[in-house]
């Protein structure tokens, strides 16, 4: 399973430790086995498409859903164990969470609602004021503690719910796609101040999102969930570069995706004989899309390869280069001349539908660019921004094509 | 909805402009369009409906002398506020009132939690059974349950002396407190329908988000749930105070019997023989001063807390897991739907079938010879029926008229006026159906109308249209004004619109509300009280005129006119469920 790869970590660092979570809504298997680590003080993002489960299993850390199976361990605290019968109340959990509707109570004040947590835990009044003034003034909204919390725009209600989840200094906080109600340039600015306000107090934090950039943005590990699984996990940059299947390639935009066999292994081909060259992990191989194209490439998972065997290969329309055709083929610069099929003006960049053979591809030009419809072009995709996975994986882009 | 609005504004920009009319000075022009004249009139006509009776109990209150020798003066209110039987009727109807509410609002509040948020068996079923009451008459509710619970004669009182070996008289429905147990019995459902909704609707989250920060399942109602609740529990539970204190029904069959006053009891015989209606007419305006005053304070209680209408966005509610709680909450669903339908249907059916009633069912006395008198023989029954046919129909068909024409103009028209004329037109809502029926006593005693189908058809038409023109208005409200215009862009005119757009759109609303109308109209005992003349019984009049002579053939008569209901029920709930569906 793929998920054993994420529980076979180190438990001992780990504060969250999320074990073989299953889960069954009326028969259909919401979480199948989800495991995964969150280290002390870091962030790790949930990333996946509507109904993958990552709300479901945030939910169940937070203690607002019993999983059928599974186990759940905060710090040095089992909160839930199937198998010991353990499934501690969310109030007792201490967690802050900021939900995807806000949930900012509607007949409350700002500070009524932000002190919320304190009040609970009967934290002196006074002591309750001053915390509420400090963390209001932390999320930008001194001095609206009186208002009540209806005459708040969107954006400062995301903020009440921010506060309310932090006052407490909750050793965990939950986030439940915080930002998906938000229009795009207040998400991105929001985006950016809570990536500040995390790395000024430090909380670890889960994060439950859709969207690729959020969760590339703020967390320190990703978890790629589909169908109730975790698809992948890891850093952000290794994970948008690197993809380990092709629903996470999918998911992270690499927008060309094609089924294709292997035409040779190790140095055939051309004259570049050194893989060292291009970053050493992984051997070249050539791969045959369609009838007429194929690409060098390198193999990286480490498995067995034999020539002929089914993969898919992947990449960005951004890394592809586009050019005049006529040019001089550089040895294993994967170069190849098309005709421009359809073309999108963007203002800063042009995006491109180009035909070349049996492959359909995908490529950004820069806004300048003047390829027109059915003009010859040519393109071309460095080896090692090539992805290819083996063919046997294929039903998870099946899974894809219908998100 | 994005398309049609689009291609409406399109061919709109493209088609010629209005035509303007020939000389016509502009606003008269503007007053005679169809569009304005038609929901106008309908408007007038309710404000009529309202003003009319209203003027007239307070000009009749102020009058005072013998018959045909009346002269402006305040002697009724003097007199009035001098009678210790006012004051002990008053205190009697406030308590009665207020302890029915109290019980509705536990009963209404606990039901609708139990429906949408735990996870007690047949929860779907009691959704419809918890509403059956609010489409019985509590008259027959009343006399359902004085076969069951009166001292030595009810069913109940029986089974505890035979089986128990309790005493006969345990339980006294001829008291104070059997008024309030039956108000409070067919009280519960609107309280239930109050609060249901925004149960529903509340964002899940907003509970969720006080457990995870710390709050335990009894903070978290005590801080978060209860007072998103409280808004619409309190204006259910102002509703429901106004209109059971006002209720004639129930007292006429529990409290009269042992000539204990209430103050619509007290107006009913202040116009019997010898009558005094300058003092039922100040009673009259007491009551309608008291009604206006409830209706501002929930208006003005309602628009501080404008969260209790903000919600929305069909939440799937989180349902508490019970455990073995959930057999408490069975019995609690279990013990209000036979008390409030089945336990009263038994005994209503059982009285029906006897040919002598003995406070016990025996199969010696079985017969369905009451049934046959009252649908074949009886002229006073048969008369009666008809008569409630005729009015309900013609009356629910008028309301629906006038009520779809009203919230025309209320959700669409351009007047200033509007959300005055909103509050004129409702005030009947609140105003108890005897008193509605003193104003339009004294308003028309003098007219040929009087003792007609007429005067009774149009006191139940002022007094219920407020609740046709809600339901429509509502439902234009959710349609919005955008698929009208897109059509008038388009090139059809007023009324083609009105046919081709807006009528099929409110169907289901209207259908809705004419069965509504139906249902209050079959039944309706406070406002045709004071107003049915020889020839023009209804069927609730029938039963309180053979209730003195006999059981056998008022009961068969309350299970025909309950037959009655519950098929406008049944009809009701499959609208209902197709309203769902669209």
């Amino acid at each position: 399973m793929k998920s054993d790869n994420a529980s076979g970590r180190d438990g001992t660092h780990t504060f969250v430790e999320v074990t073989a979570l299953r889960k069954n809504f009326d028969g259909t298997l919401a979480l199948q086995g989800v495991s995964f680590g969150v280290a002390r003080g870091t962030t790790v993002s949930l990333l996946g498409p509507s109904g993958c489960g990552k709300t479901t299993v945030l939910r169940s850390i937070a203690g607002l859903e019993t999983p059928d199976a599974g186990r759940v361990r905060i710090s040095d605290t089992v909160v839930f164990d199937s198998d010991g019968g353990i499934n501690l109340a969310p109030e007792v959990r201490q967690v802050g969470m900021v939900f995807q509707s806000y949930a900012v109570w509607p007949h409350m004040t700002v500070a009524e609602n932000v002190g919320f947590p304190l009040k609970i835990r009967r934290v002196p009044a006074a002591e309750i004021e001053s915390r509420i003034a400090d963390v209001l003034a932390l999320v930008g909204l001194e001095g609206l503690g009186a208002r009540p919390a209806t005459n708040l725009s969107g954006g400062q209600q995301q903020r009440v719910a921010l506060a309310r989840a932090i006052i407490h200094e909750p050793r965990l906080v939950l986030f439940d796609e915080p930002l998906s109600n938000l229009d795009a340039k207040l998400r991105d600015q929001m985006r950016t101040e809570l990536k500040l306000l995390q790395n000024r107090l430090g909380f670890t934090a889960i994060y439950v999102t859709h969207d690729q950039e959020e969760a590339l943005a703020l967390s320190d590990n990703v978890v790629v969930m589909n169908h109730g699984l975790v698809e992948g996990m890891a850093a952000p940059r290794e994970l948008f570069a690197r993809p380990t299947t092709p629903f996470v390639a999918n998911f992270l935009g690499f927008d060309n995706m094609f089924e294709g066999t292997v035409a040779w292994i190790g140095d055939a081909g051309t004259g570049d004989s050194s893989p060292s060259v291009s970053g050493g992990a992984g051997i070249p191989i050539g791969v045959t899309v369609g009838e007429d194209v194929t690409l060098r490439c390198f193999w990286r998972d480490g498995a067995q390869l034999a020539r002929g065997a089914p993969v898919i290969l992947a990449f960005r329309s951004e890394r592809v280069t586009l050019g005049s055709p006529g040019g001089k083929d550089e040895p294993g610069s994967n170069r190849y001349e098309g005709s421009v099929e359809a073309c999108v003006y963007l203002g800063t960049c042009q995006d491109y539908l180009i035909e070349a053979g049996s492959m359909r591809v995908r490529a950004v030009g820069p806004g300048d660019s003047t390829f027109g419809r059915g003009e010859r072009v040519a393109f071309s995709i460095r080896p090692e921004d090539c992805c290819v996975f083996s063919g046997g994986q294929s039903l998870g882009l099946k899974g894809l094509t219908e998100e | 909805m994005k398309a049609g609005r689009g291609s409406g504004s399109l061919s709109g920009a493209l088609a010629p402009a209005p035509t303007s009319g020939l000389g016509a000075k502009p606003w008269a022009r503007n007053l005679l369009a169809p569009q304005i004249l038609i929901p106008g009139i309908a408007v007038l006509v309710g404000v009529a409906l309202v003003a009319s009776p209203f003027l007239a109990t307070v000009v009749r209150s102020a009058l005072a002398g013998a018959e045909g020798a009346l002269a402006p003066s305040l002697r009724n209110f003097t007199t009035l506020f001098q009678d210790e039987r006012f004051y002990s009727a008053l205190g009697i109807t406030a308590v009665t009132g207020l302890a029915a509410t109290l019980l509705s609002c536990f009963f209404g509040l606990t039901l609708a939690w139990i429906v949408a948020r735990t996870d007690t068996p047949g929860r779907s079923w009691f959704d419809t059974l918890n509403l059956v009451p609010f489409f019985l008459s509590p008259f027959v509710g009343a006399v359902s349950w004085t076969y069951l619970a009166a001292p030595h004669a009810g069913l109940l009182n029986n089974a505890i002396s035979r089986y128990l070996a309790g005493p006969g008289d345990l339980l006294n429905i001829f008291s104070i407190g059997g008024v309030i147990w039956v108000l409070a019995l067919f009280y519960t459902p609107y309280v239930y329908l109050f609060v249901i909704g925004p149960m529903r609707r509340m964002d899940p989250a907003l509970e969720d988000a006080a457990r995870v920060h710390g709050a335990g399942f009894l903070l978290t109602v005590r801080h978060v749930t209860a007072p998103l609740m409280l808004p619409a529990l309190f204006s259910g539970a102002l509703v429901v105070f106004v209109t059971s204190a006002g209720l004639f029904d129930v007292p006429l069959a529990l409290a009269s019997p042992r000539a204990i006053p209430t103050i619509p009891t007290t107006v009913y015989s202040l116009v019997q023989y010898p009558s005094d209606y300058g003092r039922a007419a100040t009673i009259g305006v007491l009551v309608m001063a008291i009604t206006v005053f409830f209706a501002l304070a929930q208006r003005a209680y309602l628009s501080r807390r404008s969260y209790a209408t903000v919600t929305g966005k069909g939440y799937r509610p989180r349902t508490v897991q019970l455990g073995r709680w959930r057999y408490a909450t069975l019995a609690l669903e279990l013990f209000y739907v036979l008390s409030g339908v089945v336990l009263p249907m038994i005994a209503l059916i059982f009285v029906s079938l006897s040919s002598l009633w003995t406070g016990w069912p025996a199969f010696a006395y079985m017969t369905l010879g009451n049934f046959d008198q009252v649908l074949f023989h009886h002229d006073l029954a048969r008369r009666a029926l008809v008569n409630s046919l005729i009015v309900a129909v013609l009356g629910a068909t008028i309301g629906v008229l006038l009520g779809t024409l009203q919230s025309y103009y209320l959700q669409r028209g351009r007047s200033r006026l509007r959300t005055i004329m909103d509050s004129v037109l409702s005030l009947p809502l609140g105003i108890p159906g005897i008193i509605l029926g003193l104003g339009f006593l004294i308003l028309l005693i003098r007219t040929p109308l009087y003792a007609t189908l007429w005067i009774i058809l149009i006191a139940y038409i002022a007094r219920f249209l407020p609740l046709a023109t809600r339901g429509i208005s509502a439902m234009l409200l959710a349609i919005g004004g955008d698929l009208e215009e897109s059509a008038r862009a388009n090139g059809a005119s007023w009324a083609q619109t009105v046919r081709v757009i807006v009528l099929p759109l409110i169907k289901p609303a209207l259908v809705a509300a004419w069965l509504m109308l139906f249902v209050i109209f079959i039944r309706e005992l406070g406002a045709t009280i004071l107003l049915y003349g020889q020839g023009t019984e209804t069927i609730s009049v029938a039963m309180v005129i053979l209730g003195e002579q006999n059981f056998g053939q008022v009961a068969a008569l309350a299970v025909v006119q309950t037959l009655m209901l519950v098929a406008a029920f049944m009809l009701f709930r499959l609208t209902r469920s197709s309203i769902l569906e669209s």
